[in-house]
């Protein structure tokens, strides 16, 4: 007995440790994710929800005795009334229905001081689940400055819930957060918002039949019978079991014939109610912030100076995207060749060592050699976004947008775009409207991504050999990216004229006020999103680097003493490059550009190291001179040049259009959930291509260019 | 907590209350919401500054609740700050906040001036 007890004792005094969950959820630009990087410091991980390509941020942090809580870092959203992709994970996450994400313990619903009405329409909507919640108030000190006086303890009261006010950037009342947060894990559920009295019997109602069904849970009946009384959307129905249709429709009859708005009423309760609130703990702003924001907005939404900025934005960033990235990608390619070379000397040869060097290194590196670009890239739209101007932005372009059936929120995954369409694709989940978010992803590989930039070096110097202005090339390059931004525009409208006509886009689009962007933050997230890059397109790119390497090597030349170029004539691509021929040859291609576009179908940047073994020029990548004299020396058998001014024209209209990236690819089938799209994708980008590279060649040999 | 809900429920503002006539029927038609004021103008080409109200909505379902999850609910008023250097979008002041909207959706939305 002596024995076991103090054995037991350890056991009954701390019970196996049950980690809880807490989910952190808020409106957009409320100050979240800083809040959220203070509360977990580096022990955060950044993936993805099952089957949709929602980021999901957790992390760890401490509560009041010491012991591990697990946090969930929510999209954030302006209701639980589901529209957009964002908003149906978020929804799912607070209602425990994704399989590997436990339902949360405790809500923090972290609430933007200055903007307190409607961010406290959130808090009302999620009081309805029932949890017990902590408000963590933001954003207090720049509401003080502009003249509002808060009653926080009065806020806390109405709301039934501890409210603590946070300085994420000086950590300011973290402590007592967390220590609310373990207060709360035994805490009581909120207030709610009085809903009529109709409605909330129709809700109580319909939520004993959503019970019964197995795989909803009982605690949040209720809520979900409410949200999904109110649906008025597709996504927002998602969770509604086929049978309790009719069931649904018979409340809904049954509300309008005792009078209610079943799409109105209990928003206008819940807002109603936030009224009450803020007019006892908050007296009205006079902003100073407000002011400076709106004296901002005077000018960088100006009839002409707002264009003027913009465009000096815009270069600003793409200087910096294609001259100071040039350094660090230097570094890599250097890198990449040096680890080349010390395999090249170590290993022993044989099938294996050419399949590290040339599918492996040459893999890693060409997903590598982009991250400088991408990294900037994603500083700059972090930086954008936190000062608030990429909401002035779309504000801007977006009647622009609307006339070819895009919409102000497609200008950033446009933008993107022209560094590499996959971080492109991903930003797309902000639009909420599913055609218009297809329709952007569709026409975004048409922009001139930063792989393409090779490609167009060489065959520009091809077309003017040394000794042409320098302006004859810019004018070129700026030409191929304004011919794949014509066509992306072009395109969408065709879209939106054809596929998916009369659908009804809404942009409704909150102006935030300008503010200082903390660099840290912007920071760990260019760093989250550089991360998730390399995860999604690192892994595709390296396998098909693989393949690529493994048609272009096998099967091995039957002469042992071949030259890489004869080798490569012999191998499946090679062959396959000769199956093409006549499909290319009305482009005016022969078989050796026939395996430069099967080599680089998987990634445009490859065609330049084709180039370079088909011509047999060591390093063409590096020796670009000897590569470009190479192919000009290039003769027909008849002994006409191959590579005729018009031929080389085509050859880059070709690549300004044609999908020759799987990576995308991949990206658009996670995306879209089915190979319908990216196949569509595939067809009519090549399909473009040809006609437009087609119409170059013969439209010119018309008018007796050569 | 009684006393709460007792404040909150007489604290509702006057337009809350007002419930339409016809109620929405489908999911993709116009429904349309009126009070019964004389003076219903349409928001989209009111000019800048001048103080608004929101008095009904002949919006599709959905986006007129889009518009009210916002914080657009009837009696609320606003201000249109600017529009877009292309006269579409309009950016509004409601609820001590900016919200930009297209011009087709704040035709839906019917203010009165006062």
């Amino acid at each position: 007995m002596s024995l076991s007890s103090p054995a037991s004792a350890p056991a009954t005094a701390s019970p196996t440790p049950v980690v809880r969950t807490v989910v952190v959820a808020g409106n957009p630009n409320c100050g979240k994710s800083t809040l959220f990087n203070a509360l977990t410091g580096l022990r955060q991980k950044v993936g993805n929800y099952p089957g949709v390509t929602v980021e999901k941020k957790t992390g760890q942090c401490r509560g009041a005795h010491g012991e591990p809580i697990n946090l969930i870092d929510l999209p954030g959203v302006y209701s639980l009334q589901t529209r957009s992709l964002d908003e149906v994970v978020a929804r799912d996450v607070l209602l425990g229905r994704l399989p590997d994400t436990p339902a949360p313990d405790v809500i923090v619903c972290v609430v933007d001081a200055t903007n307190l009405e409607r961010n406290l329409y959130l808090v009302s909507q999620l009081a309805e689940l029932g949890l017990p919640m902590v408000v963590a108030l933001t954003m207090v000190d720049t509401a003080e400055q502009n003249g509002l006086v808060l009653d926080v303890r009065e806020l806390a009261k109405s709301l039934g819930c501890p409210v603590i006010p946070v300085i994420a950037a000086r950590r300011k009342g973290l402590v007592e957060l967390r220590f609310a947060i373990t207060f709360q894990f035994t805490g009581k559920p909120p207030n709610c918002a009085p809903i009529p009295p109709p409605l909330e019997q129709a809700a109580r109602q319909f939520g004993q039949l959503l019970a019964q069904e197995p795989g909803l849970s009982f605690k949040f009946a209720y809520a979900e019978a409410l949200l999904l009384i109110s649906a008025t959307t597709g996504p927002a129905m998602s969770g509604l079991p086929p049978k309790l249709r009719p069931a649904l429709e018979a409340a809904r009859r049954k509300l309008e014939a005792e009078g209610m708005d079943w799409v109105a009423d209990v928003i206008n309760a819940r807002y109603a109610w936030v009224q009450t609130i803020t007019a006892r703990v908050a007296r009205p702003r006079t902003g100073s912030e407000a002011a400076f924001s709106e004296r901002l907005d005077a000018w960088l939404t100006h009839k002409i100076w707002g264009w003027v900025f913009f465009l000096l934005v815009m270069a600003l960033m793409f200087f910096t995207i294609f001259k100071v990235a040039e350094v660090p990608m230097g570094w890599i390619a250097a890198g990449q060749s040096w680890v080349a070379d010390w395999l090249q000397r170590v290993m022993p040869a044989g099938g294996f060592k050419d399949l590290v060097i040339g599918g492996g290194v040459a893999g890693v590196g060409g997903v590598l050699v982009f991250l400088p670009q991408i990294l900037i890239l994603f500083f700059f739209i972090g930086l954008l976004e936190d000062t608030g101007y990429l909401a002035r932005a779309a504000f801007i372009i977006d009647r622009l947008m609307q006339r070819v059936g895009l919409h102000g929120k497609s200008f950033v995954p446009m933008l993107n775009s022209f560094a590499c369409a996959i971080p492109g694709i991903m930003s797309t989940r902000t639009i909420e409207n599913p055609k218009d978010r297809l329709v952007t992803i569709l026409v975004a590989p048409l922009m001139s991504c930063s792989a393409r930039l090779p490609v167009y070096t060489l065959m520009i110097a091809v077309l003017f050999p040394a000794g042409f202005s320098s302006w004859k090339k810019a004018g070129v390059m700026l030409s191929l990216y304004l011919l794949g931004l014509v066509a992306a525009f072009g395109m969408a409208w065709l879209f939106r004229k054809t596929l998916f006509k009369g659908e009804h886009s809404l942009l409704l689009l909150e102006m935030p006020p300008y503010r200082r962007p903390s660099f840290r933050v912007t920071l760990a997230r260019m760093g989250e999103r550089a991360i998730i890059f390399l995860k999604r397109a690192g892994t595709v790119i390296l396998a098909i680097s693989v393949i690529i390497w493994a048609i272009s090597s096998y099967p091995k030349p039957a002469n042992p003493q071949a030259t890489p170029a004869e080798a490569l004539a012999a191998s499946f691509a090679g062959k396959l490059g000769h199956a093409i021929e006549p499909v290319i040859a009305p482009l005016g291609y022969d078989w050796k550009l026939g395996v430069g576009i099967i080599s680089s179908f998987a990634a445009r940047e490859v065609f330049v190291g084709t180039m370079s073994v088909i011509y047999s020029v060591q390093d063409g990548e590096k020796n670009a001179p000897a590569l470009r004299d190479a192919m000009r020396a290039e003769k027909r058998p008849d002994g006409t040049p191959l590579f005729t001014p018009l031929v080389c024209l085509s050859l880059l209209v070709f690549y300004v259009l044609a999908m020759q990236c799987l990576s995308t690819v991949a990206v658009v089938r996670r995306e879209t959930n089915s190979w319908r799209w990216p196949l569509f994708q595939i067809a009519y980008m090549t399909g473009l291509a040809w006609v437009a590279a087609f119409l170059v060649l013969h439209i010119g040999r018309y008018l007796g260019y050569v | 907590m009684v006393e709460l809900l007792a404040v909150a429920t007489r604290q509702r503002p006057a337009a809350v209350p007002a419930v339409p006539a016809e109620a929405p029927a489908g999911n993709q038609e116009p429904a349309t919401h009126h009070d019964h004021q004389p003076a219903a103008e349409k928001l989209a080409g009111q000019p800048v500054g001048r103080k608004l109200k929101i008095v009904g909505f002949v919006l599709p379902p959905d986006i007129y609740q889009r518009l009210l999850e916002m914080g657009l609910t009837k009696g609320t008023e606003c201000t249109i700050i600017r529009y877009a250097p292309m006269g579409d979008p309009i950016e509004l002041k409601v609820r001590g906040y900016s919200l930009s909207l297209r011009l087709a959706e704040a035709a839906g939305v019917q203010v009165s001036c006062h």
